[in-house]
């Protein structure tokens, strides 16, 4: 079982950290706000509360052990920059830290994290994209130029199966999974929807109405796509 | 199985014409055509059902769920803030708006 230290029980590290242990992780949670400590101590593997700046406290904890370090403070630069150095002292593999600007950013490049992330303007982006355009409702970069978005199944392509659709010589992008909603019955007796993601889809599999598409691309290739 | 389907779909109907004032009649052949995939037919069902009973919780959640599998989210949306018009307490509904508004 992957094991993980998430520093800071800000409303990010909170939200990241209830997400891992959900996912069946061991979770330590450490931040110095001893009421939040508390809150987390039940949904977490072990939540304790340390001054995340003092390194004897953070040695005591036999950190080296875990696969992964989330570093979750933003706000607090000085104490984010001397976690994520004290974290890759103590042997941690991966070090995740949370930037609140792009100078946060790049002075924890700079001492260590394997990873920065920026979820501000991150999340901005992928909003300000969304609202762009009427049908892609996610983006996820993976270069400049190639991406995957998620996209309402175009008019034209419903009833067709992917064979029939022919998209990948047509406008040169790849359907890697369809996402649908199918019609469930509830607990209570209530109708309700589940979301079914079908993966690397079959050949004979057909566009239904409300499908969304994950399509892998070249920009210029899924933006005719979209447009088709 | 069909077979069963139809038996059952003719059995919901025939109730649903002779008791027409009973809010059960459109509910029940409605989750019959919903859990079916039967969108358009489980709307006018739904609807019909809420022309007599337009505050009718039930009816008005179910329409919505099937607003929603039609990718009609922004018709889904109105009918569970007139839920929550009704009933401020009702918190399946307060769910189901938040997650059709969530990014």
């Amino acid at each position: 079982m992957k094991q993980f230290v998430v520093i800071g029980a800000g409303r990010f590290g909170r939200e990241v950290a209830t997400s891992l242990s959900a996912e069946g992780c061991q979770v330590m949670l450490l931040d110095s706000d001893d009421t939040l400590v508390q809150q987390m101590s039940e949904r977490v593997t072990q939540a304790i509360r340390v001054d995340v700046c003092d390194d004897k406290a953070l040695e005591s904890l036999d950190l080296g052990d875990m696969d992964v370090a989330v570093v979750a403070i933003g706000s607090k630069i000085e104490a984010s920059i001397l976690a994520t150095m004290k974290l890759k002292e103590l042997g941690i593999k991966t070090v995740v830290s949370k930037a609140g600007s792009a100078a946060h950013s790049k002075i924890l490049s700079r001492v260590g994290a394997d990873k920065v992330i920026f979820p501000e303007k991150d999340m901005a982006v992928r909003l300000a994209r969304s609202l762009v355009s009427s049908t892609i409702s996610d983006i996820i970069e993976l270069s400049e130029d190639y991406s995957i978005i998620e996209i309402k199944a175009p008019e034209h392509l419903l009833g067709k199966s992917l064979v029939q659709a022919d998209v990948r010589s047509r406008f040169g992008v790849d359907i890697v999974a369809f996402k649908r909603m199918v019609p469930r019955q509830e607990k209570d007796g209530e109708t309700g929807l589940r979301e079914e993601v079908i993966i690397a889809p079959k050949a004979a599999e057909v566009f239904r109405p409300n499908d969304t598409l994950v399509v892998l691309g070249h920009m210029k290739d899924l933006a005719r796509f979209e447009k088709s | 199985m069909p077979e069963a389907r139809e038996k059952k779909e003719t059995r919901l109907l025939r109730i649903l014409e002779e008791k027409p004032d009973e809010q059960e009649s459109y509910l029940h052949l409605g989750k019959f055509y919903f859990l079916a995939g039967r969108y358009d037919q489980a709307a006018a069902v739904y609807l019909r059902g809420l022309e007599r009973f337009p505050l009718d919780r039930a009816l008005l959640v179910n329409l919505g769920v099937v607003r929603e599998a039609q990718g009609r989210p922004d018709e889904a949306r109105d009918l569970f803030r007139r839920i929550l018009e009704i009933d401020p307490h009702d918190t399946a509904a307060a769910e189901r708006l938040g997650r059709l508004t969530a990014f």
